[in-house]
């Protein structure tokens, strides 16, 4: 793959970028449109916004938006009006993004790719991405694919659509802090036979973690007791032991009687703020009551 | 019959929290498309307002504003287009971000009582982004993948609004007084109906979760981080108690008005037994000598009454202070467990 890459340069796509970064949000967006396209098509396609580095070799696909268009064996067509408009309405809630390219939801890459690849990059200027995501065949991953393309023929203003997919890496973005908790969330939900997920009380959740963490714990304690009957081997029994300790020594140094007194003088304010909330609102239901009264 | 369960897809969801957090501390809303399924509100499709339709600085009061004129022009051509990939028209309410639970305020309930007027079913989804801006107040050094969630109590706030039956009858009236509230059966624990929220992957979506946490060991899709098990609390409670501190301040400046009125009340109405005795005595003597009696209900014309200063004021002032004391609340219970967990743990 990399000698492809290389090749490819050389060919014209200077400047093309190498990776592309896709927020999970976007790759649910495509999805989304995947799931409402017409009975007869057979994909759909969109764009694709985003921020690109400075240097143009990475890329963020940040948004998707759909685009209808209609393919058949001899002919697509694609509203050309619809992409800009929608692209103005976009970015009036989210100025600093710009198109990046365009997906489609089938990793088949045919004669029009080529085409709608060609229309992209003239929009922006700039080297487009396709991102692919197989929605149609489910036997094959859904994790996206993603290429540049490079011109093919000595002259390519002569030959529009003649190009070569060249992959590049992706990974699909997830350690933003503002979407941990609500991937978290959802990944949960894929557990549950009805594919959906509560938002329940914080009490609930945590006492979940706690299970979790218990188990977890339980696994650890009967490792370590195999490992001293001997039923382990020693090498992966050491590192594993190196790391418990290395654990272990997160514990505070402190003495029982320290650490109660500080614990206690926590729990004290945590217990006072809370009183103070009930006070303030019985002050408030009464303050209700007597107005009613007067 | 309206619905009483908020279902949100969870492209939906993912898209609303990070138009939300992206833009933090600003305060951003957006439109919510969907349909209603035997009872339940499915909320499939949402986009972002335009930036200057939400706007100010979220401390202030007013912070929450959604300029409805604003979007107006937006809203169906974006509406327009979406419908030609297949999507539900059907507007079904709007998102806004919020922080600390600030949801009471005049603009939130204006705009929420246009909404349900076109359909009864509409709602608010509310996105707290508290736990964030928190964390980058106090304590940067927990910055990072499980710093936003420190402050946080359940990390991922998604919560779900709508105008009560009895507001709307209040406000139908278009009067806030004592007397129409009790006739109402309006407190200020009801102006808001809060919804249960559910997110739903769709089947395509859940392919995609379980590959992603093949893909990605680490990442939210194959495990938990366990961050609701942090102890780090003061920073929330102190941000809820400052928010407490605010909500007392408006509260008596507001009762300082109505108790105003109740004084000037009980004066006027003192100065009119006052006239009624004169007028009985008068009448009576009057009587005796053999003439007329003279009126006794000149007194309307003579003395005027105060009108009663709107209670709407004070209804959502005393729902957003019982709103932080419940958050407390809940979040002390769940503090003290951890607390005591974690004592037992280092003993």
């Amino acid at each position: 793959m990399s000698e492809t890459l290389q090749i490819s340069r050389v060919a014209g796509t200077n400047g093309a970028p190498t990776h592309v970064t896709v927020t999970a949000q976007a790759l649910f967006q495509i999805l989304d449109h995947a799931l409402r396209r017409e009975e007869e098509q057979s994909k759909v396609i969109g764009t694709l916004v985003g921020i690109r580095s400075e240097d143009g070799s990475e890329v963020e696909v940040r948004n998707a938006y759909a685009v209808p268009h209609s393919e058949s064996e001899q002919e697509m067509t694609i509203d050309l009006e619809y992409n800009p408009t929608m692209l103005a309405l976009h970015r009036k809630a989210f100025p600093k993004e710009v198109i990046v390219g365009w997906y489609a939801t089938s990793s088949e890459l045919n004669t029009f790719s080529g085409l709608i690849h060609d229309y992209y990059t003239q929009l922006d200027g700039t080297p487009a991405i396709h991102l692919t995501v197989e929605a149609a065949n489910l036997a094959d991953t859904l994790l996206p694919r993603t290429y540049v393309a490079s011109a093919v023929g000595i002259d390519p203003s002569k030959n529009s659509g003649n190009c070569v997919f060249v992959p590049i890496s992706n990974e699909v973005k997830f350690n933003d802090s503002a979407d941990r908790a609500a991937l978290e969330a959802i990944s949960s939900a894929r557990e549950s036979p009805e594919r959906s997920i509560n938002l329940t009380s914080d009490l609930a959740n945590l006492e979940n973690s706690l299970t979790q963490v218990l188990d977890m714990l339980e696994r650890v304690q009967t490792y370590v007791a195999r490992v001293i009957s001997g039923e382990e081997s020693s090498e992966k029994a050491q590192q594993v032991g190196k790391q418990l300790l290395s654990t272990l020594t997160l514990t505070p140094s402190l003495d029982a009687q320290n650490l109660e007194a500080l614990f206690n003088s926590h729990l004290q304010d945590v217990l006072m703020v809370v009183y103070l909330a009930n006070t303030v609102k019985t002050q408030l239901q009464l303050s209700a009551k007597l107005t009613t009264l007067v | 019959m309206t619905t009483t369960r908020v279902c949100i897809d969870s492209s939906v969801a993912l898209k609303i929290v990070r138009h939300c957090q992206e833009s933090a501390p600003s305060i951003v809303a957006g439109q919510l498309l969907g349909l209603d399924v035997d009872g339940e509100l499915r909320i499939s499709h949402a986009f972002a307002f335009p930036q200057n339709a939400a706007g100010g600085n979220p401390n202030s009061d007013d912070g929450l504003s959604l300029r409805l004129k604003a979007v107006a022009k937006y809203q169906p051509e974006m509406i327009d287009h979406l419908k030609e990939v297949n999507v539900d028209s059907n507007s079904v309410g709007w998102y806004q971000s919020t922080v600390l639970g600030r949801i009471y305020n005049a603009s939130v309930i204006e705009n929420l009582a246009v909404f349900q007027e076109k359909n009864p079913d509409s709602v608010v989804l509310v996105y707290d982004v508290a736990g964030s801006e928190v964390v980058s107040d106090t304590d940067p050094s927990s910055t990072g993948p499980q710093g936003h969630t420190t402050t946080t109590p359940s990390g991922f706030n998604l919560r779900a609004f709508r105008l009560s039956e009895e507001y709307l009858n209040v406000r139908k009236s278009g009067k806030f007084d004592t007397a129409t509230l009790t006739e109402n059966n309006l407190t200020y624990h009801d102006v808001l109906v809060e919804l249960p929220v559910e997110i739903k992957n769709s089947n395509l979506a859940t392919l995609l979760l379980y590959q992603l946490g093949q893909q990605y060991p680490n990442s939210p899709f194959a495990e938990s981080s366990f961050s609701n098990l942090n102890v780090s609390v003061d920073p929330f409670l102190e941000k809820n108690i400052e928010a407490i501190f605010d909500s007392v301040d408006d509260f008596h400046y507001d009762q300082g008005n109505y108790n105003y009125y109740q004084r000037q009340m009980t004066r006027e109405q003192a100065k009119i037994t006052q006239w009624q005795q004169k007028r009985k005595a008068e009448n009576a003597a009057r009587e005796k000598d053999g003439r007329p009696a003279l009126p006794t209900d000149e007194w309307k014309r003579l003395f005027k009454l105060p009108t009663e200063p709107s209670r709407q004021d004070n209804l959502l002032i005393s729902a957003q202070l019982n709103e932080h004391c419940s958050v407390i609340e809940e979040f002390g219970a769940a503090v003290n467990s951890k607390l005591f967990a974690t004592q037992g743990g280092l003993l």
